[in-house]
């Protein structure tokens, strides 16, 4: 199915939607059904499971994909789903063994996931702070996944090259911005 | 405001990008080991672009929630009906009627070829470089189908294997609802084109129009696998219609 992960690269997020709803009942089902998981922890880790094909696609990771998108995406939501029960399977060990003691001093987020919630925060805040021209167009490509092609023609640009260098500037603009918050390490 | 200027931000973001050539990648490569400025900027442009790319991720998993949602509430209501049997009653009542109904005004494919037809806007007029394909589409825009053929006619003749053109002569067919004359036009359109897929749609439309349904069949089935979400959703029920 080489064919339908030509899609998935060029793809934006409703196909992304459009995918997870094609294929959740029957992942849903098979993992009930396998590892005797719960409906909505099924659920969570197909979710993941697609997150993590946008973002391997994104990365351009996924180049040499020898098996369907449906065989991949259930591969990783069936290891999304076996690390979570790993995980509450050792949560219910942590709290028999530190009975009494509150989940805020046993349990600390991870560090990375902590720094990259605080620069999409930080982010998020000084992109409210650009023009609108600016601000569309990193929206439109890192936050609704468009194409350049896309973009151009959501934007009414000549083609993808004054898309691409019109994105270029904005991020420019937004790492100035950015900068003199000093979460940077400049 | 940021200067433009600005080589090393400049300099830095092509990096993380993977937009500089060989030399260029070479020359930055081994500055980049010797200037901490450089290094700053490349780690500066790299937590931004994480940051919008961790947004993304955040706005995909609210869509992806939105989806659950939905397909509950979906499923819920499915659930309440199959439970009430006055409503089973009613609804084979409603079959009956409906039979009935659909016998005399059943779905002919030139029925739903009207009502599935997808208006093509035409592109928009950049009066930029392309002067040639701005009156084209003022034309076309215009409703003045005589005057766009004309032109298309007049710019084939220089550019003979383009596009666009093709596309839109087989627009312009469509609307003189000249359907054989659309299907030879809207072929031509390649595969690797961008019109490609409106492309595929529309002569999927022109081929219910000469009652083609097998035709019809193959390509919206194609079209269900869609990049463009709305075209496979369209593609979809009008297959569930022939």
């Amino acid at each position: 199915m080489v064919f339908s992960f030509r899609i998935a690269q060029t793809a934006d997020h409703a196909w992304y939607r459009a995918l997870y709803v094609e294929h959740r009942a029957a992942f849903v089902n098979w993992a009930v059904k396998h590892f005797d998981a719960r409906e909505e922890e099924a659920r969570d880790a197909f979710q993941e499971a697609v997150i993590v094909l946008h973002r391997k696609v994104g990365e351009g990771g996924l180049d040499d994909l020898k098996c369907s998108l449906r065989t991949y995406l259930f591969a990783v939501g069936r290891n999304q789903l076996l690390s979570r029960m790993r995980v509450v399977n050792r949560q219910v060990e942590i709290d028999e063994a530190f009975h009494g003691i509150p989940d805020e001093c046993l349990v600390t987020k991870d560090m990375d996931e902590q720094e990259r919630q605080a620069t999409a925060e930080l982010v998020r805040q000084r992109l409210s702070e650009l023009k609108p021209d600016d601000r569309r167009v990193l929206e439109l490509y890192y936050l609704e996944g468009r194409e350049m092609d896309a973009v151009a023609e959501v934007m009414g640009l000549k083609n993808r090259n004054v898309a691409k260098k019109k994105k270029h500037f904005a991020l420019q603009r937004l790492i100035a911005l950015v900068r003199p918050a000093k979460l940077l390490k400049v | 405001m940021t200067d433009m200027n600005d080589r090393p931000t400049d300099l830095a973001l092509r990096y993380v990008e993977g937009e500089l050539d060989a030399q260029e990648l070479a020359r930055f490569e081994k500055a980049h080991l010797s200037d901490p400025e450089l290094r700053a900027e490349v780690d500066a442009a790299r937590q931004v672009i994480r940051g919008l790319k961790s947004m993304g991720e955040e706005d995909l998993r609210g869509r992806l929630r939105e989806a659950d949602a939905e397909l509950s509430s979906r499923a819920k209501t499915a659930l309440l009906r199959s439970r009430n049997p006055w409503w089973r009653w009613a609804a084979a009542a409603v079959l009956v009627l409906g039979a009935g109904l659909w016998w005399t005004q059943r779905d002919t494919p030139q029925r739903l070829a009207a009502e599935f037809a997808l208006e093509e806007r035409g592109l928009p007029v950049l009066m930029g470089a392309d002067s040639r394909m701005d009156e084209i589409m003022n034309a076309y825009k215009q409703g003045d189908l005589a005057t766009t053929e004309q032109l298309i006619e007049q710019a084939r003749a220089t550019s003979p294997g383009n596009d666009t053109l093709a596309y839109f002569a087989g627009m312009v067919a469509m609307r003189q609802g000249l359907h054989t004359l659309a299907v030879k036009e809207l072929v031509q359109v390649d595969a690797s084109s961008v019109f490609a897929e409106r492309a595929g749609y529309q002569l999927a439309i022109a081929s219910l129009n000469r009652g083609d349904v097998t035709a019809a069949r193959i390509l919206l089935d194609a079209l269900t696998q869609s990049r463009d979400p709305q075209l496979a959703v369209r593609a979809r029920d009008l297959l569930d219609r022939l």
